[in-house]
């Protein structure tokens, strides 16, 4: 096993405030999908912005494929990691090629060739099938084609580490299968790996191939989809009485039944 | 919704080339727009001399008279010269202003270096402040530039205290704009008619005040700040995807912005300090150039410089021909004929988009 991503005693948030304390993970290997779950305010986010290193990490260690990652600068690390914040790229004049081009530009050394990169934009935006929209202006756009020029920007990098913080949030249903299809195909293909930070539980039991459940108190569960998703973790990390069944076509799905009742705000960890 | 810009077997560099060549046609357009303003500029003015020898006086200076040698090479060179370099000036930093700032009603005034230029003036004129080794002519600007580019310290300061967030350092802009605005109306106060009125005069906004001199700083500075903007076009067009997605590709945010506030300062400092308040043209010209060619910094920067010069170029000539015989400072009609353009141009924005 080729040793993706390890992270270990992790410590973030935002100022004095710890959004989690000494978090670890089990080590991922490359070319696996895997999807990041839990209630809200558990630091699903703010872990994916402490690997890119937008949020600072007091202490603790990540390792990429065998380099430390919190020793790099942040323009470093954007060389390695591709990143996929939630909100969605602004409604400008910007019209979509060149949005996709400016990620491929912004920060590039500068020892590529200019054919090499047009050629990379061509295949991801055929890729991601919105070849369409590519002379569209990003103010024309709906949320959800605006959330895939998004992504073209992510993929553009070819990095070797995917942070996806809710990718499919804007988008329907045929997008949403087609992305998550895309982002297994590309990771299985490249060797790199994707951590996907996701609310549908069946989005993440359908595509991933490793899930880390986080609650309150960090982590709660990591492994295999099957095993983490089960009634019991559900409850205990969503407050919700769920089953998991098996659809006609042998996939598990997750059925919530109802909230169950505890001494909680919502949002509040 | 199949674009019918885009087709299947051609790559998407190409369909995306010929869309750009539109935008260097429209660029071109502009370089040749503005030529001619300047040409019809020089030609223009009370002494009516034949466009022939004004053009033929500007490539070959020994076909003039001594007269008209004063008037084309002392004059109307250095006051049409002076509209171009101001206008691509203010152009250039209102369009850095308004992406840094993510705020299309963001200028080069909104941090308030006007108002601080304007003060250093009144100060120079009313308080009559001699500096050693500094001729006297040039105290004005001098005193001007100093406090300009002292209030956009006091913002960095501010920034780096606070962090140089878009709200931070606009409200910042906006505190040291009053500050200097109150400090202004109490230089006035004290000032005599005499003083008074040439402050007023001062804000208003003069080409006459223009040299060889004064172009050669203007040109410098504004060479290397071009420079500097040329080398961030990629991470300035980036951050219109907005500043989450600007991080995440690895750009310091906050580090660019200051850079951009610094630029943006010094360019709008330098031309204020020498012909004094020009409204509207940092806020139109970046206005015009995202209409006519997006906001992909390669065109939409030297579109804003090109647009801000083209203005400046047309209010200096208008400047002339208003009232005849007359030359009115610029400042006046730089405003006059940029509140309906601007209006315009809002609504067409809305229709359009």
């Amino acid at each position: 096993m080729t040793e993706g991503l390890a992270v270990s005693g992790l410590t973030a948030g935002y100022g004095a405030r710890h959004v989690f304390d000494r978090l670890t993970i089990p080590a991922i290997e490359g070319g696996k999908l895997v999807a990041l779950i839990g209630p809200n305010a558990v630091g699903k986010s703010t872990l994916l912005k402490a690997l890119i290193g937008i949020r600072p990490v007091h202490e603790g260690s990540i390792s990429l494929f065998g380099e430390e990652l919190t020793a790099l600068a942040v323009s470093d690390r954007a060389r390695r990691i591709g990143y996929l914040p939630q909100t969605l790229p602004q409604a400008t004049t910007l019209v979509a090629y060149e949005l996709v081009l400016s990620a491929a530009r912004a920060m590039a050394t500068g020892s590529e060739t200019r054919e090499a990169v047009e050629e990379r934009i061509d295949r991801v935006f055929d890729e991601l099938d919105i070849r369409e929209l590519a002379l569209r202006r990003m103010g024309e756009m709906s949320g959800g084609q605006r959330q895939m020029v998004g992504l073209a920007q992510v993929l553009v990098r070819e990095p070797r580490l995917l942070l996806l913080d809710e990718p499919t949030s804007a988008l329907d249903l045929r997008w949403q299968l087609r992305v998550l299809e895309t982002v297994r195909t590309t990771v299985s293909a490249t060797g790199a790996l994707c951590l996907l930070a996701v609310h549908d539980l069946n989005l993440a039991l359908r595509f991933a191939d490793r899930v880390i459940l986080l609650g309150s108190g960090g982590l709660l569960a990591a492994g295999e989809p099957t095993d983490v998703l089960t009634p019991d973790l559900i409850e205990e990390a969503y407050g919700v009485s769920a089953r998991v069944e098996s659809c006609s076509l042998g996939f598990p799905i997750v059925l919530a039944d109802r909230a169950v009742h505890r001494n909680t705000e919502p949002g509040s960890r | 919704m199949n674009d019918p810009r885009i087709e299947a077997e051609v790559s998407l560099a190409d369909s995306y080339r010929a869309f750009t060549a539109r935008r260097m046609a429209v660029l071109a357009f502009f370089v040749l727009a503005t030529l001619t303003s300047f040409v019809w500029d020089v030609a223009t003015g009370p002494a009516l001399l034949p466009l022939g020898d004004v053009v033929s006086g500007i490539f070959d200076p020994e076909s003039l008279t001594r007269a008209q040698s004063v008037i084309i090479w002392d004059v109307r060179l250095p006051y049409a010269l002076m509209a171009l370099l101001v206008g691509a000036t203010l152009g250039l930093a209102g369009a850095e202003m308004q992406t840094s700032l993510n705020n299309p009603l963001a200028s080069p005034y909104t941090l308030g270096v006007t108002a601080a230029a304007t003060l250093g003036a009144s100060l120079a004129i009313v308080f009559g402040i001699a500096l050693p080794g500094i001729p006297q002519n040039v105290i004005v600007p001098v005193c001007a530039f100093a406090t300009a580019m002292g209030a956009t310290g006091l913002i960095l300061v501010f920034s780096r205290s606070y962090g140089a967030t878009v709200d931070t350092i606009v409200l910042f802009g906006i505190a040291v704009l009053f500050a200097m605005e109150a400090l202004v109306s109490l230089v006035q106060f004290v000032a005599d008619s005499d003083t008074l009125q040439q402050i007023v005069f001062w804000t208003m906004g003069s080409l006459g005040r223009a040299d060889w001199d004064k172009i050669s700083i203007v040109t410098l500075v504004f060479a290397v700040c071009a420079v500097f903007s040329f080398f961030d076009v990629w991470k300035m067009t980036a951050l219109r995807a907005g500043e989450d997605q600007a991080r995440a590709l690895g750009i310091a945010v906050e580090r660019l912005r200051i850079l951009v506030l610094v630029r943006a300062s010094l360019l709008c400092a330098i031309a204020v300090s020498f012909v004094g308040t020009v409204g509207f043209v940092g806020l139109v010209g970046p206005h015009i150039s995202r209409l006519a060619l997006g906001e992909d910094h390669r065109f939409f920067l030297p579109g804003a410089a090109l647009a801000g010069a083209l203005m400046l170029s047309l209010a200096s000539l208008a400047s002339k021909v208003i009232v005849p015989g007359l030359i009115l400072p610029v400042g006046i009609v730089t405003a006059l004929a940029g509140i309906p353009l601007f209006v315009t141009l809002i609504v067409l924005q809305r229709r359009f988009g």
